[in-house]
């Protein structure tokens, strides 16, 4: 059951894998090959460092992307077709969406595996100054966490029934346009703004997106 | 004789206007049910309620002496599913979608599969968006019957279909069915086609079960009578009166009945009028007249 | 002598014990340089008016007074900076204490909507009209340490390389001093790491000048440090440099001694900057007056001085509080922050495991 999940999933998602999977291991790649040209200009440690910072936000974007495509390659076809198929299914409904959400996480570690092996690759070959070391599997592993969470959160929505989804809008919708008003009306209670910050902030999903991202480091 | 399906009030409602109402459905083990009824009738909706794809409002349904939607994953693994629309995914080439629907079931008869599908002439590798109507609605009768259940439902499998496809499909399910003594529901209003294979017809309309019998009872039982002299008020009848229209004198007027039997002539007599002649009416005929006479306002 | 010059005398000689009284004092001795100060400030107030009155003739100028600052500037600038020289001076209060040189003499920010201003006795900053209250209090902060930082004398400023930075976040200053520490090419840093605390003020260039480049550096950190910023195309490499890239270590000590003062200390502006923050946050009250007290007396003392700490005490503090500063994690994401993660993934899961078998017909 899960090997053809796995493959259904897979085949679906194929190109987009594959294209996903060169650009883990090209963003470190290319960071250190910057960072590189920073160190050879005669700069010490601290404009090192802030060139490999400077690629750090497109892990975060990449592990977004991953955990998007994985999650609508995962109910796509179910949604096109009403979920007929699936109900239709003798498996229950809960194991069913375990089934289809380990399946597209299986999807997600080539990716994690190509972002370790660019940082593996990336780290042997460029001169790092002394003091600072190479973390590719540090980095790796903040990488595949952060796109399961992602993963995770579009999956969840993506899960969910119409009805669900229209509830789901309607209330950030709501909170929108509470926000607005509130501004509008110059009551100071930004609840809205604090309550995105706090996603992004410990204990939320999303801290992990945030921070900095080095391959090289201290 | 024990029942493959059984509903006892079954209710459910979908938007202000359209509801199934106080369903009792008794698909008795090993027949093959027709499941009749006009567009709109509420036929996919019954099929999708005893699948357990939809919440009923209220009532109980038994599937293989499984309760939905409590077993519905023991329900399943019995039941070949056939829709009115193809739902596998259209991505997949026939070999993998035998693959993956076979994953699913533990009677999946993979070798039987593959002679199905030699036998409906489907190209393994071919994609299933590719496919022909035809070739589509014979491969989710393979998918179906490859599960080897014990009940297969059959929501408008012709539908659409040449006439050519349609005996292949027809005569694939039956063959199954007398090997298997599995039970079959089928849904359709192609009335002429279930008349040839079923042996127990239920009809729908606006969302009532209007009547449930076995097909040569249905057939044999719905005549057209002439009628001579009848007085406008007839009182309890031997029958079940369909339909009364006036005549033209001559030719008196004309009864639609059902449960009509010979010697139900004594009755006409008794009330002063005659029966001069009584009319076989073929399935479609008695479908039609028993739709009218469900939908005529109650006195 | 006459009552006057008595009095005269006596305030001179407060105010002159000022500069020098320690920073703990009895309530009637706060008093007195309280008075002292008062005096002095009149003073500065009555040279501000003079200038004022000289140029008020050929120009609408006015003049911001707030604490220990003047600020002499055209009317309508003077009106946009009043805000900011409040809030300067605050801060400098705060940080710095009242009693600090300001007050010696006066000091003149000029401000101008883009024509220069120059007077004579004062000290003498530009700035442009800006737009945003936070920016002018910036730049007026800026032109206020920048004046402070003169009158550390020229020893000081040749060291620090870059201004006093009190009002600056002297975490991030410890920050990159960890940075800098961990990864410059200098024996005297790695040596500092170990714990070697005459190597720490080695590696910020303090102590004796003596054999300084055989203090910083090994041949092979020199190797490093001097092809920095050569490999200049079509430019070709010189001579004792090739010979020092070759393996020549004599080529290499000779090369560096040779660039002089362009030889500079393995460790960086911010770092150095963080040992004065640091000596003036531990020096606490009267902290700025005592490290500006002697600008002819060797770095270490008046550092020490500032601190109220023996040298040796504020190169340790200094260097615990450097390593103390290293990065939270090397890729940012702590080992709470990854378990809390994985838990949302557990979380979210189970919301999606619930999608609901009721569609729609």
């Amino acid at each position: 059951m899960f090997r053809q999940m796995l493959y259904t999933q897979l085949k679906w998602s194929l190109i987009a894998l594959a294209a996903l999977v060169v650009a883990g291991f090209a963003i470190p790649v290319l960071s250190v090959q910057q960072a590189g040209a920073v160190a050879s200009a005669g700069s010490n440690a601290g404009p090192l460092l802030v060139a490999v910072q400077s690629w750090g936000v497109a892990y975060p974007v990449l592990a977004g992307v991953v955990g998007l495509i994985a999650a609508l390659t995962a109910w796509t076809h179910d949604h096109r077709g009403n979920h007929v198929y699936a109900l239709s299914l003798p498996v229950a409904r809960w194991r069913y969406a375990l089934l289809r959400f380990v399946a597209g996480a299986s999807l997600v570690i080539p990716v994690a595996v190509a972002v370790w092996i660019g940082g593996l690759a990336a780290g042997s070959a460029s001169t790092i100054p002394s003091g600072l070391h190479a973390y590719p599997t540090a980095l790796a592993l903040r990488f595949v966490l952060t796109t399961l969470v992602a993963y995770a959160a579009f999956f969840a929505i993506a899960s969910g029934t119409s009805r669900t989804a229209a509830w789901v809008l309607g209330v950030i919708g709501a909170a929108v346009v509470i926000q607005v008003v509130l501004s509008a009306a110059g009551v100071h209670a930004p609840f809205l703004p604090d309550a995105v910050g706090r996603l992004y902030t410990w204990p939320g999903p999303f801290q992990l997106f945030t921070g900095r991202w080095m391959l090289i480091n201290v | 004789m024990s029942n493959a399906i059984e509903t006892h009030g079954l209710r459910y409602r979908a938007g202000k206007t359209f509801e199934i109402r106080d369903l009792a459905l008794n698909v008795p083990t090993g027949s093959v049910y027709g499941f009749l009824g006009p567009n709109g009738s509420g036929k996919t909706t019954t099929i999708r309620l005893l699948l357990g794809m939809l919440r009923r409002v209220s009532g109980t349904i038994r599937v293989l002496d499984g309760s939905v939607p409590r077993d519905i994953v023991h329900v399943l693994a019995r039941v070949g599913y056939v829709p009115e629309r193809p739902h596998l995914y259209p991505s997949l080439t026939v070999a993998e979608a035998l693959r993956f629907h076979g994953a699913f079931f533990s009677r999946w008869d993979g070798h039987w599969a593959d002679e199905l599908r030699s036998g409906f002439g489907l190209d393994q590798d071919a994609k299933l968006s590719r496919l022909s109507k035809g070739e589509m609605g014979k491969l989710l009768v393979l998918v179906a019957l490859a599960q080897r259940p014990d009940l297969l439902i059959l929501d408008e499998p012709t539908d659409g279909l040449d006439p050519v496809v349609r005996r292949d499909v027809l005569a694939a399910v039956l063959e199954y069915v007398s090997r298997a003594r599995a039970t079959v529901f089928i849904s359709s209003h192609l009335v002429h086609e279930l008349e040839r294979i079923c042996d127990w017809v239920g009809v729908m309309d606006r969302g009532q079960l209007v009547a449930e019998l076995p097909m040569q009872t249905f057939k044999n039982g719905i005549k057209r009578l002439r009628v001579r002299n009848a007085p406008a008020d007839v009182g309890e009848t031997p029958f079940v009166v369909l339909a009364r229209e006036p005549g033209n004198g001559i030719a008196g007027e004309s009864w639609v009945v059902r449960g009509w039997d010979a010697s139900m002539h004594q009755y006409f007599t008794a009330i002063g009028a005659a029966v001069h002649a009584v009319d076989d009416l073929d399935l479609e005929d008695g479908f039609v007249e028993l739709l009218r006479a469900s939908r005529a306002p109650t006195a | 002598m006459s009552s006057a010059r008595v009095a005269v005398t006596v305030a001179l000689g407060l105010a002159l014990v000022s500069h020098t009284a320690p920073a703990q004092q009895s309530a009637a001795e706060r008093a007195a340089r309280v008075h002292a100060l008062q005096v002095v400030a009149a003073r500065a107030d009555s040279v501000a008016r003079l200038v004022d009155s000289v140029l008020r003739a050929r120009r609408a100028l006015d003049t911001v007074r707030s604490g220990p600052l003047r600020v002499i500037a055209d009317t309508a600038v003077a009106r946009k900076i009043r805000p900011a020289v409040q809030e300067v001076s605050r801060i400098v209060a705060t940080r710095l204490g009242p009693d600090t040189t300001l007050l010696t003499s006066p000091l003149a920010v000029v401000a101008t909507d883009g024509q220069p201003l120059a007077i004579a006795g004062a000290e003498v900053g530009r700035i442009d009209t800006l737009e945003h209250q936070d920016e002018t209090e910036n730049r007026v902060l800026y032109l206020v340490r920048s004046a402070l930082f003169r009158r550390a004398g020229s020893a000081f400023r040749a060291w620090s390389g870059g201004s006093l930075g009190f009002a600056t976040d002297g975490a991030h200053l410890t920050r990159i001093a960890y940075i800098d520490l961990v990864t410059a090419p200098s024996r005297a840093a790695r040596l500092c790491r170990a714990g070697d605390l005459a190597s720490c003020a080695a590696a910020l260039g303090l102590g004796p000048d003596s054999n300084r480049v055989t203090r910083w550096y090994s041949a092979d950190d020199l190797r490093t440090v001097l092809g920095r910023g050569t490999d200049i195309p079509g430019r070709p490499m010189s001579r004792a440099l090739a010979q020092c890239e070759a393996g020549a270590d004599a080529q290499c000590f000779a090369l560096a001694a040779s660039r002089g003062p362009g030889l500079r200390a393995p460790l960086g502006a911010s770092a150095r900057s963080s040992l004065v923050v640091l000596a003036l946050n531990r020096g606490g009250r009267g902290a700025f007056n005592r490290l500006v007290a002697d600008s002819t007396a060797p770095l270490t003392a008046r550092l020490a001085s500032t601190a109220g700490m023996p040298f040796p005490e504020l190169m340790g503090l200094w260097r615990s509080r450097v390593l103390a500063a290293a990065p939270p994690g090397t890729t940012g994401a702590t080992t709470g922050a990854q378990w809390t993660a994985a838990g949302w993934v557990v979380v979210l899961l189970a919301l999606g495991m619930r999608s609901s078998r009721w569609r729609r017909s």
